[in-house]
């Protein structure tokens, strides 16, 4: 856990550098999206302007509208709600599994360690794209379905990861100094083991928002994630992505706003990463 | 190292049988199970029987797996759904489409990530390697399925240097291949810069200047062969997710290789061929890290040896 004296160093660390401050600020923009997207929308998302189909940006519609005249900026603003709540879900599902998996397979070592990471080493050996489709081509569209595809494809990071971290830590003093007063394996894992790992796993928490995110806006994309009832990133490139050549705003933003907000994520977690772990800046 | 090639390729054996155990499992996910998929939401319990019947699936699930795994170690990955058809040859045929495909892609990621990430390593903190880390994570945040669409729309559509899609012409393979190389470009150029910064301090290399070779000969012909091990790994992790991202490529830009042929087939819920698809790839990308690994051992003697 970073301590209370550490805290300051670290954060001042951390927004030291620009680009780490320009990632925060893209994330609390897409936060702020989320959270007051009925509010923010100059029109409803939904809403058919049929008179004013693809019109290029101006004063009434800021970006444009799409082939069915729907406006665009406000199918952004509540496109980022499932692109949000989807990257939250996968990686909160990917914490629970595969920090616990991880934790286990780096504290006993030995066979279960092997097994765990035979199994993780099965998980890898499909392409992540091409199993998330895979699955979701049996299980239908819908959101549930993309957050176990992609849940189920990218647990195997975190737990690799923290693997890694414990092993590294089990032969520390500290835990043979709970182990030797009598603490049971779970509380040693989840007490003591856990918060030494702290770090990393934030770090990879932050990261690991960009894949789900890009990955879902592909499925979708190409129509086998979100339904397209429903306003999404990657559903609104594939409506409009055959009329490119005479609406280029359709297809520019809201890949642009998937762009942003993934390079958000990264930004900010390679900063987080420089200031939790000096030793990996040079 | 014959020993280390064996007990890599039993590891191997392991972990294609978890393969084929997970692949199976994917079957077992369809709501409903496959005769329902088949025949749609109002069969009858009568029709389910027979569909059930006839495609075996009323066996216990070890027998049906057994079966299956038994044909698929013997090359038979059973016929599609949709039409009937040997499902392997029609896979194989599209293969060289999707490696060249792949190669390409490697090409253009290599030679952009090489001299970028070689300068930032050069002149770490300097604008340079600053730009160069600014480009590296807008590369693996741009959807590449997008960066194609910007590229069909600029290049094709607007300017026609371009083909758009298809596989007509030796031009045609450019603009796919550079939306799909652009997110591995970022992700090498990172890990060319680590690995290269950290042997830079290290002691033969001074040794090195010591010799008064010059500055290029030290970095790229002493360092770089240290600095390029890690490197590889990155590249073989890499072509898995290229191999996954082709799907998508391959979709937006007509290309004619396994990676469309397996989405269309998803898109028809033709089970038996995303099974050999899937199957394929597993077995494509283990090759792969068989290969990766006996690279690495032939480079580093370190690994051989030990355990």
């Amino acid at each position: 856990m970073i301590a209370s004296e550490n805290r300051g160093r670290v954060l001042r660390r951390l927004f030291r550098r620009p680009l780490t401050v320009i990632g925060l600020f893209l994330i609390l923009a897409n936060i702020v999206m989320v959270l007051f997207a009925p509010v923010l929308s100059p029109y409803n998302p939904e809403e058919m302007h049929l008179k004013d189909r693809h019109s290029p940006p101006s004063m009434k519609y800021l970006l444009g509208t799409d082939f069915y005249g729907r406006d665009i900026l406000s199918r952004i603003i509540h496109g980022s709600r499932i692109s949000f709540t989807l990257g939250l879900s996968v990686v909160a599902g990917g914490l629970l599994f595969g920090t616990t998996l991880g934790l286990v397979a780096g504290y006993f070592g030995g066979r279960v360690d092997s097994l765990l990471m035979r199994v993780t080493d099965i998980f890898l050996a499909f392409p992540q794209m091409v199993f998330a489709m895979a699955i979701m081509s049996v299980r239908g569209q819908g959101f549930g379905n993309v957050v176990l595809a992609l849940t189920l494809t990218g647990w195997t990071a975190f737990a690799r990861l923290v693997r890694a971290e414990a092993l590294s830590l089990r032969d520390l003093e500290f835990v043979q100094a709970v182990q030797s007063l009598g603490a049971r394996t779970p509380r040693i894992l989840f007490r003591h083991l856990l918060p030494n790992l702290m770090a990393p796993i934030i770090v990879q928490a932050t990261m690991g928002m960009a894949t789900p995110i890009l990955t879902e806006a592909a499925l979708t994309f190409l129509g086998i994630g979100i339904p397209p009832n429903v306003p999404s990133w990657g559903g609104m490139l594939s409506v409009d992505r055959d009329f490119m050549e005479t609406a280029w705003w359709s297809v520019t933003f809201p890949g642009l706003a998937i762009a942003c907000t993934v390079l958000g994520f990264n930004l900010f977690g390679d900063g987080l990463r420089d200031a939790l772990d000096p030793k990996l800046r040079a | 190292m014959v020993l280390y090639i064996l007990r890599r390729l039993f590891q191997s054996v392991w972990v294609l049988v978890g393969v084929t155990v997970l692949v199976f499992a994917l079957v077992q996910l369809i709501p409903g199970g496959p005769a329902l998929m088949i025949l749609g939401e109002d069969a009858t319990a009568e029709q389910i029987t027979l569909v059930n019947q006839r495609l075996g699936l009323d066996r216990p699930l070890h027998v049906q797996y057994l079966d299956w795994l038994g044909k698929v170690v013997r090359g038979d990955f059973g016929v599609s759904f949709q039409d009937s058809r040997p499902i392997l040859p029609d896979l194989l045929n599209r293969m060289p489409a999707t490696l060249e495909l792949l190669v390409v892609a490697m090409f253009f990621s290599l030679i952009i990530a090489l001299p970028i990430g070689i300068i930032s390593a050069v002149k770490p903190n300097s604008l340079l390697d600053n730009v160069g880390r600014v480009l590296a994570l807008l590369g693996v945040s741009m959807p590449s399925f997008w960066i194609g669409l910007l590229l069909i729309m600029v290049f094709a559509r607007n300017l026609g240097w371009f083909p758009a899609v298809g596989r007509e012409s030796w031009t045609s393979v450019i603009m796919p291949a550079f939306a799909l190389g652009v997110s591995m470009a970022g992700i090498l150029m990172r890990m060319i810069r680590s690995s290269l910064l950290e042997v830079l301090r290290e002691d033969y290399l001074k040794t090195a200047r010591a010799k008064g070779l010059t500055e290029k000969v030290v970095v790229l012909k002493h360092a770089m062969r240290n600095a390029i091990l890690p490197v590889i790994t990155t590249i073989a992790l890499q072509v898995g997710n290229l191999l996954g991202g082709s799907v998508v490529i391959e979709t937006v830009f007509a290309w004619p290789g396994m990676g469309r042929f397996c989405y269309m087939r998803m898109l028809q819920r033709d089970i038996p061929t995303i099974m050999g698809n899937l199957m394929l790839y597993a077995v494509f990308v283990c090759i792969l890290n068989i290969v990766t690994d006996l690279l690495y051992a032939y480079f580093d003697p370190r690994i051989r040896y030990s355990g």
